[in-house]
Order: C-alpha cells, then structure tokens, then sequence
C-alpha cells in the first residue's frame, strides 16, 4: 500500500512543519508543504495529492480561492479539501470539526489525532 | 389618534367657531355702546344749543307781543288825549257828560283801571271813577314832564285803590288853537296783570307744553306778569330765576341763555330777551324770560340715554361673561403650554390636570394622551438605544476577538502540534519529568484555546441560519449533553414541559448553547447537589397598543436551581463580556454574554433573578 499524498497549504512555516513531522512520522503520509497560497496550484499539480489540507486566511491569495482554482483543474478536480481555520468558532465545528455544503471545515488549533481521523475520513483509498 | 380626529375633531372646531363668533358679537355690541354715548353726547350738546337759540326766539318773540299790547294800550291813551274835548274838561267846560265817557271808555276798553284828566295845576279835573274833582294828582313829577309837551309813562308801582299792579301812561292835553300849549294831562293807568293774562292766551298756542314758563321782570328783576301764576302771589312770591337775574339787572342790557336748578330741584333751562320799544317806554326796561323744564325737554333724549345706560350694562355684563369664557378657555392652555414646555424640556411625568367636560378638557385629555405615549415611546426608544449600543460593542468586541483568535490560533496550533509530536516517540529516559511537563503544557494551551474559542462563539453569533425549532426539543437535547455533568453533582432534574408550545423560528446550535450555559451554571451553583427546574409555557401578553386588543403568545422558558443565588452586586454584570464568578481557569467569562447576545438575536429576552426561596431563575421569554 502506497503512502497517502498530503498536499498542506498554510502562510504558517510553523504549522506546516510540525503537521508535515507528525503525519511522515506515522509512515502513512508522504507530506508536501505550500507556504504561498499563490504557489498553491502549481504545487499541486506536480505533487497530485492524495488530500489537500488549505488555510482559510491567507495572504495574497485566501483558501476558498485556492479551492476554486483546484476545482477547475481537470486533474484535480475531485481531490478531496479539508479547510484548516482559525476563525471558525466552536458553535460552528461543533467537536473540531463540520460539514457545510459538503466542504469540511478543521478548527485550529487540531490535535494530531483530529487531523488523523479526518484525514482518514475524507481521503480516497 | 389622540381624541381629536374624524367628526369629534370636527365638532369642537364647530364649538370654537360658535365662541369665537360669540366673542366678535360681543365686540362689535360693546363698539356699538361707545358711538351710542358719542352720539348721545353730540345730540345732547346739539339740542341743548338748539333749545337755547330757541328759548332766547320765545323771550324775544314773547317780549315783542309785550310791547305791542302795551303800544296799543299807549296808542289809545293818545288818541283819547287828543280829542277836542279834553281841551274843554281841562278848562271846566265839560263836566259829567264826559265822566260817563271816562267811566264807559275804562269799561269798554280791556286794561285800563282808571282815566283822570288833570289841569295844569294838578288838579283833577275828571275821572273814571267817582273820585272828587279837585284831588291832586300824587305824582307830581310825572305830571310836570307830562305838562312840559312829553308823553310820560312810569314803572309798574302797586295800586292802592285798585290793589293791583298798575303802570301809568300820561299824554299831554293840548290847546287846539296852539298844538305846543299844554292845557293839561290824562292820565291811564294801565293794569299790568293783563299781560299774564295773555301770556295764559300764548299758552294755548304751546299745544300743552305745560311745563313752560314766561315771565315778565322789571328792571330790578321784580315780576311783574307770567303764566301759570296764581294772580293772588304773583308779586309776593319770588320767582326770579337766579340764574339770569344778575344779568337782567345788570346795567347793560343783554339777551342770553342760563341752565339753572329751580327751588323746587328742577333742572330748568332760561332764555331770556328784551324788547327795544321807545326810550321812554317802561317795556324797554322789561325782561322776558322763558323758562322750559329740562326734564320735559329732553325727554326724548333721556330716552335715548336709558337706551345707551342698558346697552353699556348689556356690554359690560358680556365683557365679563366673555372675560369669564377666555379664562375658561385660556386658562386650561396656558396650563397646557406650560406643561409642553416642561414635557420639551425631557419631563415626561407632567400632566394637564384640568378635568373638564367641554373641548376645551377632551383636548386636556388628548395632551394628557400624548403625553403618556410620548413617555412610552421615549422609553422604548432609550432601551432600543441601549440594546443598540450594546450590541455594537458586542459587534466591536467580535470583530477584536475574530482578529485576536486567528493571531493567536497560528501560534497555538503550531504549539499543540509541536506537544503532539513531542509526547509520541519522545525519548523519556532522559528525564522522567518531561511527560508531566508536556502534559501541563498542553494543558496550558487548551485553557488558552478555549478562551479564544469563547471569544469567537461570541463574536460568531451574529451569523447563523434559522428554522422552526420546537424549543422543548431543544431543552431535551441539551439536558442530554449535561447529564453526565448533574449525576455526578448529584443534581435532579424537574422539568415541566408545555407539549403544546408553538414552533420558534430558532438555530437549534445555538439554542442548544444557551441552555448548556445555564445548565452548567445552575450545576457549579449546586456544588452540593440540589434541583434544576425547568418549565415551559405560552403567556398571553397584550399588545404594546391596547386600543386594537390583541394578545400576542410568548413563549416562555424558566431555568431555575437551588443553589447558592446570585449575589445582587453581581446580578447587574452578570451578562457583561469577560464577566465570571468562576476561578480563573475555569470559565472564559463570556458565558453568560453569549447566551444573552444569542438570546436577543432571537429577538427574545432573558432576564436573571433570584428566587424568593433561594437560588436563582433565568428567564427567556421569546415573541411567536
């Protein structure tokens, strides 16, 4: 079984990092980072990633306009999004997480374990 | 809306316009007074010159008519002097014969109380009486100016022998052979009450004006012949008028007018004239005075006054009804002006205290009306005020929290990711403390991530979706999620349910979220067990406006627990943001101002109290 490919696009070289040891550490993931929204596309395009793990707020460019550029590549149309927020409030994640139209929403900060059961929720097998 | 729309409205106008025509009828009779005594005056002084020119015509005419009858009488006299006869008497010719015919002229001739011939020694020589031949004549003076070739005529004097009031007209005799010789005298005398008796005959012309009077003075002012004098004391009494007496006495003779006051209080008026007959005439010294009662005369325009006196009492009475009727209808508005200007000023608790029946009280009543709505509405208006600041401070601390909670969530993750990774794999033989270490270092960063997510519930509770909820659900719902929480705390649960609730218009989350709170809190109120009550009910409220009636349904639901109740300095902040009783650590203090932001964002209300019989109660009171 070949490793899940996790594309993680966040402005926060901290959070992008952390979450890339843990999740590699697993041996489950294979992780690539994106720390410019506006770099995002690209990478994934060459990265053809399992999952994309996208920071709502952003600079330059922000996750739901990210999301929107995925979703009209051909390629990467159907890759699933979870949204990373910082902004979502408990009423709306409910326990840390929320389904809104289909889109899922992760409350920062998430633990390793949340992040885990998500991914392993959402991601094609 | 306040008393004074549709026919009511038009009806007191209608009222107004009959006062106010009332008042300009009253005006325009009191404008009428004032030309009335105006005119009064002016028709007074006009027939007051007039009656004086007319009285100063009757004396004038009156004295005219005198002198006339006395000229005639004179006229006689002469012509008798001048016959040839007299000659022959004066000289002893004649004797009885001519006696008869002194005696037969007196008789014939209206006036005349006796005729005597007299020579020129004095002598009487014949006379209309029996009186001897031969008397002297007394008047010596007379006679010699008469003897001298002048006709002579004296004042009128008392008449013994007669006992009447006579004046004596004297003609020369003369020679016929010499017209300049004088032989002798004949002497008249002439009865001077027969000018009362024509002044009686001019009274019949007057067509009844009884209360006129002509007099006849002599020069020193006695009376000597008038109307409507008894003949016996027509020279006994006075009746001069004193008023125009100085002026008929005085030297200089003058005509005029006086008003005087009669002896007996009448209000006389006097006109007064002469006649200029012949210098040696004693008319010519003679006054004729017409005395009219002013009472008689100005009847008509007294008249006239008794109708200007009732017209001024009419005014003067409807000026004081009037005066009455402005301060009834004044006196209520200037207490109404004073009353707006205190309501302008921001005292809502003034009110027009005059209760009367009229329009005049019905719009009292309407003031009193708007008054009271104003109060309300002004009320209403600072609590809309109040919750609108409140919420935009709310809005305000939303938009700091959602800016805060992304700064520090960045960090906070990367810290609790940091932990996660950390705590798994780490190689803890090197020192055994290091778990305890990390596990209050993530402690920590937990406490601090609520905090943060206290703050964006809060701030995120202006943004939600809504649908029709039955709130007992809700209820049901949320005590499920805390039921871990009271067995524990040894807390029993009452509940009183309405079934029969009507649909809200909720976001079930968030309603789900207060009742949490309130839960919560009323457990960490009961630390030492207790019970939570909750109920459910319509109530029937009226309406803000209670003239349509209508009820509108609330649906109400109270919170209440046994425990320790809320501090009254405290009650007043409990739903302030950042506000907690808790120990740190423990609440995020924006609890209860969730709950209330959420609450009234459902346009419902919640209110805390405590009970009377200990604890505290919530109540959420929601409009269907």
């Amino acid at each position: 079984m070949s490793k899940k490919r996790i594309l993680m696009v966040d402005d926060e070289k901290g959070i992008t990092a952390i979450t890339k040891l843990n999740l590699e550490r697993t041996g489950l993931y294979e992780v690539a980072v994106e720390n410019r929204s506006t770099h995002a596309l690209e990478t994934a395009k060459k990265f053809n990633p399992d999952m994309i793990i996208l920071d709502i707020t952003m600079p330059e460019m922000d996750g739901p306009e990210v999301a929107s550029q995925i979703r009209a590549d051909e390629r990467l149309r159907n890759t699933p999004i979870v949204f990373l927020t910082a902004v979502v409030s408990r009423f709306e994640t409910g326990d840390n997480q929320l389904e809104r139209g289909g889109q899922v929403f992760l409350s920062k900060p998430v633990s390793h374990k949340t992040l885990l059961e998500c991914i392993e929720q959402h991601t094609k097998n | 809306m306040y008393g004074l729309t549709g026919g009511n409205g038009a009806k007191l106008i209608m009222r107004l316009k009959i006062k106010f025509i009332l008042v300009s009828l009253l005006g325009g009779l009191s404008s009428v007074a004032i030309i009335g005594i105006v005119a009064y005056t002016k028709a007074k002084q006009s027939i007051e010159q007039a009656v004086a020119v007319s009285c100063q015509t009757e004396a004038r005419e009156t004295a005219a008519q005198v002198n006339r009858v006395i000229q005639f009488a004179r006229l006689s006299v002469e012509q008798l002097s001048q016959t040839p006869v007299m000659e022959g008497v004066v000289n002893g010719d004649e004797d009885g014969a001519v006696q008869t015919y002194l005696m037969h002229f007196v008789r014939v001739n209206k006036g005349y109380v006796r005729i005597t011939v007299i020579n020129r020694h004095s002598e009487v020589v014949a006379s209309s009486e029996l009186d001897e031949p031969g008397d002297r004549f007394a008047n010596n003076a007379l006679i010699k100016q008469v003897l001298g070739g002048q006709p002579c005529f004296d004042d009128a004097h008392f008449d013994e022998p007669s006992q009447t009031w006579v004046t004596t007209m004297a003609y020369p005799i003369r020679a016929h052979y010499n017209v300049r010789q004088v032989v002798g005298v004949l002497c008249a005398q002439w009865r001077v009450e027969e000018l009362s008796d024509l002044l009686d005959l001019a009274e019949l012309d007057r067509a009844g004006e009884e209360a006129v009077q002509v007099m006849i003075l002599r020069k020193d002012g006695l009376l000597i012949a008038g109307n409507h004098l008894p003949r016996v004391s027509l020279f006994k009494r006075n009746l001069r008028s004193e008023g125009a007496l100085s002026a008929i006495v005085a030297p200089e003779r003058k005509r005029g007018f006086v008003q005087e006051c009669g002896s007996d209080g009448k209000q006389l008026l006097v006109g007064y004239d002469f006649e200029i007959g012949r210098d040696d005439a004693p008319t010519a010294e003679w006054t004729t005075l017409v005395r009219h009662d002013a009472a008689h005369l100005f009847a008509p325009i007294r008249n006239l006054w008794d109708w200007v006196v009732l017209v001024a009492i009419a005014v003067t009475f409807g000026v004081l009804l009037l005066s009455m009727l402005i301060s009834r209808l004044s006196a209520p508005i200037e207490e109404m002006a004073a009353v707006a200007e205190k309501v302008a000023g921001g005292n809502f608790d003034v009110r027009v205290r005059r209760r009367s029946s009229d329009e005049v009280g019905t719009l009292a009543r309407a003031f009193n009306k708007m008054i009271e709505d104003l109060k309300k509405q002004r009320e209403q208006l600072f609590a809309a005020q109040t919750s609108l600041m409140h919420a935009d401070k709310m809005e305000t601390v939303g938009r700091i929290a959602a800016g805060v909670a992304h700064e520090v969530k960045n960090p906070l993750t990367v810290i609790t990711m940091g932990l996660d990774y950390l705590s798994t794999g780490f190689p803890q033989h090197t020192d055994e403390n290091i778990p305890n270490v990390l596990g209050e270092m993530r402690e920590s960063a937990l406490r601090a991530d609520t905090i943060i997510r206290g703050l964006l519930d809060f701030s995120a509770s202006s943004r939600w979706d809504v649908s029709e909820e039955d709130l007992n659900s809700a209820i049901e719902q949320s005590l499920q999620l805390v039921r871990h929480e009271f067995v524990q705390n040894r807390i029993t649960v009452d509940k009183d349910l309405d079934e029969n609730l009507p649909p809200l218009k909720l976001n079930r989350t968030k309603m789900e979220q207060v009742f949490i709170n309130l839960f919560i809190n009323a457990a960490h109120a009961m630390p030492g067990g207790g019970t939570l009550s909750v109920r459910t009910y319509v109530q029937q409220t009226p309406m803000g406006n209670n003239a349509t009636g209508d009820n509108v349904e609330t649906v109400v639901a109270e919170v209440a627990d046994t425990g320790t109740g809320i501090p009254p300095e405290i009650l007043t902040k409990i739903f302030e943001p950042f506000f907690t009783t808790k120990p740190v650590g423990v609440g995020t203090g924006l609890g209860m101002c969730v709950v209330k932001n959420i609450v009234e964002l459902h346009g419902g209300t919640i209110t805390m109290a405590n009970r009377p019989q200990g604890g505290a109660k919530a109540t959420i009171s929601f409009k269907v």
